[in-house]
């Protein structure tokens, strides 16, 4: 074995992300490995890779216990990943980056730039990658930047290559040249792990197919000897549990449409995106994370700007270029990123819960505190904030307890549709139970409810209506009572199935 | 040769979209304010006037090389002028008239310069703040210190250090010879050595500089010091120019190294831009300060209100002019 890892867990504040996983990888194979968001794919390639360090466990190279602790060790082991992120220097040209902290040195100690562009020309012609050494690496297509990104790989003498979600800003074509690299590093007996959300790519280039879940190694798999829903099977099978309040059993049939989005695009996430939302509707939009769906419900509040298509709430057209407006046509957004956009950190409950609505309760300016407190006060009571005191630091609360201070804040407004970005993240069991119910209670008064989430369970538990979003295009739609894991997994990586003559 | 029409079309493209490390559009700007500043104020272009001006540049110049190697590499040094000041009162409280004391005073202060930079540089690595912070209090702190050591203008410079620092003969004097010696040294080791890449990459991607295997704390203190050493240089050219030392001296320097770099095309994001181009605005400002203190003089007027009034609009119409760029 060329790698293997023996044992490793690790935990963050408390929570254990990878436990006792042991995985091995071999030299001339392309190692897949696959499982939901947060199932501590990316937290083990950081381990070997330097980034992080594990709690227990041992990494293993040519069967000998190594120290890995920074990405310079790694390299050294001939260990080289390719991050998700960009990862060059945008202002530096691509013979610059890839020979970046071990430029060839002349005379004077000038950098010798003929001979660093002859070597890397070299090492480029023997694996077959193609691109052009003195582009700006900021001037580089996505594909361009991961194949530079390869190239500096290469020139590590490299024997392991970590490719992370490469493909997932390619088109075919470049997906096509990409594998054709791999077979090319396979062929040199260079091993190859390969973290994609694409099964069928897992299934087109990989020999070896591992599957982690919560941070379990569930097992590994020649490709050839399982099928994909084999695969799905055993990325998702878990059970439910009872925390998903019952969805109301009266029939939401006809029931008028408050949010119409017609063919809406901005410039880089979505593309002509259509879909309604109805009165007492909670929408479920689902997918793997960065396939447009959080900046769809951004670009909806305004904080994000759309390129062409219409939006119209009860069937009038609005335009929404600024969270303004979108107050205005009475909606409210509950960003992912509580602690910037939610919630002014080291400001007491009261204030936040007060800030949206204090044009209302004022006189000339000065605000009506005596007002305003009361309004807290039956905001707290209502939605159960468990607090020592309005006047509590919002800093200080729970998760869950914060989440639930940025719904009161919305609620005097009165708002007719609510924008939710992952509402229980970071938020434990007891208290997502809560904000179920808590959402349950707002829909059956009237309030419509779009939900971006990336926790599978609470998508299909919560929505009325799920819709699956794959490279910023709705991929498919189900009623949420039909849907199950697999078919979203499926409808989330590009292959939606139907069911029932629904897509 | 006359150019052809294609020519000055991706010309005049590359001047309106500035691209990368380019300092063309500031070049340009040079020669087109030329044209206006010989017509009204044509003692511009006489001879001693041009070696006037040339001398002028030189300090200015030397600060800004240090000030560009902080700002490409994603910092800021506001500390400059302290520096200076701190430096210059350092050689005149110590100089006496023996050569040796001469050269062990000069000694002292350049190694001075580079500590303090070095100061700058470890507290930013021990305590991760933005620079535009720790360097104003570090300049707050030299400063007081230079006031401690002397609350007005004072100390001893011998007359000797004058003559041989501000020598000059038709074109040539030591400052800026000295300023190009510096520059010549300064450019080859951030165009052309590995330390100067890595000057780029700290501004431009600290994460992927990191990840190469370079210890980036390093190369950013080391940008400090190579502030520190040229201020230093400028606080004894100064003091032996002025032949005493003042806790003022390098007030101006600060925002005119910042400007001279910024409107020379260097990013304030960091690894973007380079010396070539601080050189052009170099040239600018001083070209604009002598133009001023000429009309000034013609019309009786207090020149370095105007110079504050036109170093400010200078520095924000460059950052704003900038802004796109990518």
């Amino acid at each position: 074995m060329l790698l293997e890892v023996k044992d490793i867990v690790k935990r963050f504040y408390g929570v254990t992300v990878l436990n006792k996983v042991n995985l091995g990888f071999a030299g001339g194979e392309v190692h897949a490995l696959v499982g939901e968001n947060g199932a501590g794919k990316s937290t083990l390639m950081k381990i070997i890779g330097g980034i992080y360090h594990a709690d227990e466990g041992s990494v293993l190279v040519d069967k000998t216990a190594v120290k890995i602790s920074n990405a310079l060790d790694a390299a050294k082991l001939g260990i080289s990943i390719v991050h998700q992120e960009y990862n060059l220097v945008p202002d530096m040209t691509v013979l610059e980056n890839v020979m970046l902290g071990k430029e060839m040195t002349g005379r004077l100690k000038a950098i010798d730039k003929e001979s660093s562009k002859a070597y890397v020309e070299e090492i480029a012609r023997k694996d077959g990658i193609k691109v052009n050494l003195d582009k700006y690496a900021g001037d580089l297509s996505s594909a361009e930047a991961k194949v530079a990104e390869i190239l500096r790989a290469c020139t590590n003498s490299m024997r392991l290559l970590i490719l992370d979600e490469p493909t997932a800003a390619l088109d075919d074509d470049d997906v096509a040249s990409l594998f054709s690299l791999i077979r090319n590093l396979k062929a040199r007996n260079i091993g190859v792990i390969y973290i994609s959300h694409r099964l069928d790519e897992v299934f087109h280039i990989c020999d070896k197919v591992s599957v982690l879940k919560d941070g379990k190694h569930v097992g590994t798999w020649e490709t050839g000897a399982i099928d994909r829903d084999f695969l799905v099977k055993a990325m998702v099978g878990r059970e439910i549990t009872a925390v998903f309040p019952p969805r109301p059993t009266t029939k939401r049939e006809g029931t008028k449409k408050i949010l119409c989005i017609e063919h809406l695009s901005d410039a880089s996430h979505f593309q002509n995106v259509s879909l309604h939302v109805g009165q007492s509707e909670i929408l479920g939009i689902g997918g793997m994370s960065g396939h447009g769906q959080r900046e769809l419900l951004r670009a909806l509040f305004g904080a994000g700007k759309i390129t062409s298509g219409t939006i119209s709430i009860e069937g009038k057209p609005v335009v929404v270029k600024h969270p303004a407006d979108a107050l205005k046509y009475g909606m409210a957004f509950l960003s992912d990123d509580r602690r910037n956009e939610g919630l002014a950190q080291t400001q007491s409950v009261e204030r936040n819960i007060a800030y949206p609505s204090l044009n209302r309760y004022h006189r000339n300016g000065m605000v009506r505190t005596k007002v305003q407190h009361a309004l807290v006060g039956d905001l707290i009571d209502r939605l159960g904030i468990k607090l020592a005191s309005e006047r509590q630091i919002v800093q200080n609360l729970s998760g869950g307890n914060q989440q639930r201070v940025v719904l009161a804040k919305w609620l005097p407004l009165n708002p007719r549709i609510l924008l939710l970005d992952e509402p229980t993240l970071g938020v434990d069991v007891g208290a997502k139970v809560e904000i179920y119910k808590i959402l349950r209670d707002l829909v059956s008064q009237g309030i419509s409810i779009i939900m971006v989430t990336s926790d599978m369970l609470e998508l299909l538990n919560i929505s009325d209506r799920i819709i699956v979003f794959y490279e910023g295009s709705v991929s498919a739609e189900y009623p949420g009572e039909v849907a199950t894991e697999e078919i979203i997994m499926a409808a989330a990586s590009g292959k939606p199935m139907a069911i029932g003559g629904m897509v | 040769m006359k150019p052809s029409a294609d020519t000055i079309k991706t010309f005049v493209r590359d001047l309106r979209n500035p691209k990368r490390h380019s300092s063309k559009i500031i070049w340009v700007l040079l020669v087109v304010l030329l044209i206006p500043i010989i017509i009204v104020i044509p003692e511009f272009v006489r001879p001693a006037n041009i070696a006037n001006v040339l001398i002028q540049m030189a300090p200015l110049g030397m600060v800004a090389i240090g000030q560009t190697y902080v700002i490409l590499g994603g910092g800021i040094d506001l500390s400059v002028g302290s520096q200076i000041s701190l430096i210059s009162l350092i050689a005149s409280t110590l100089m006496t008239d023996s050569p040796l004391n001469i050269i062990a005073v000069a000694a002292l202060c350049l190694v001075c310069g580079v500590l303090f930079g070095a100061l700058n540089g470890f507290i930013l690595k021990l305590f991760p703040m933005p620079p535009i912070i720790v360097t104003l209090c570090t300049g707050y702190f030299f400063q007081g210190i230079a006031f401690a050591l002397h609350k007005t203008s004072g100390g001893y410079i011998p007359v000797a250090l004058k003559q041989v620092l501000t020598a000059n003969s038709g074109f040539f004097s030591v400052p800026f010879g000295l300023y190009v010696l510096l520059f010549a040294i300064f450019a080859y080791v951030l165009y052309r050595t590995r330390f100067g890449r890595y000057v780029y990459a700290l501004g431009g991607n600290a994460d992927v500089l990191e990840k190469s295997g370079i210890r980036i704390d390093r190369i950013k203190i080391k940008t400090y010091m190579v502030s520190g050493l040229l201020c230093a240089i400028v606080g004894i050219y100064l003091a032996a120019r002025l032949r005493s030392g003042s806790a003022r001296y390098g007030d101006e320097y600060t925002l005119l190294s910042i400007t001279a770099t910024v409107v020379g095309g260097t990013s304030m994001a960091g690894g973007l831009g380079g010396l070539t181009g601080t050189f052009a605005g170099t040239i600018l400002i001083s070209m604009l300060t002598n133009v001023l203190n000429n009309i000034a003089f013609r019309y009786n007027l207090q020149s370095t209100y105007y110079k504050d009034i036109i170093t400010g609009i200078l520095l924000i119409s460059a950052m704003y002019f900038y802004r796109n760029r990518k």
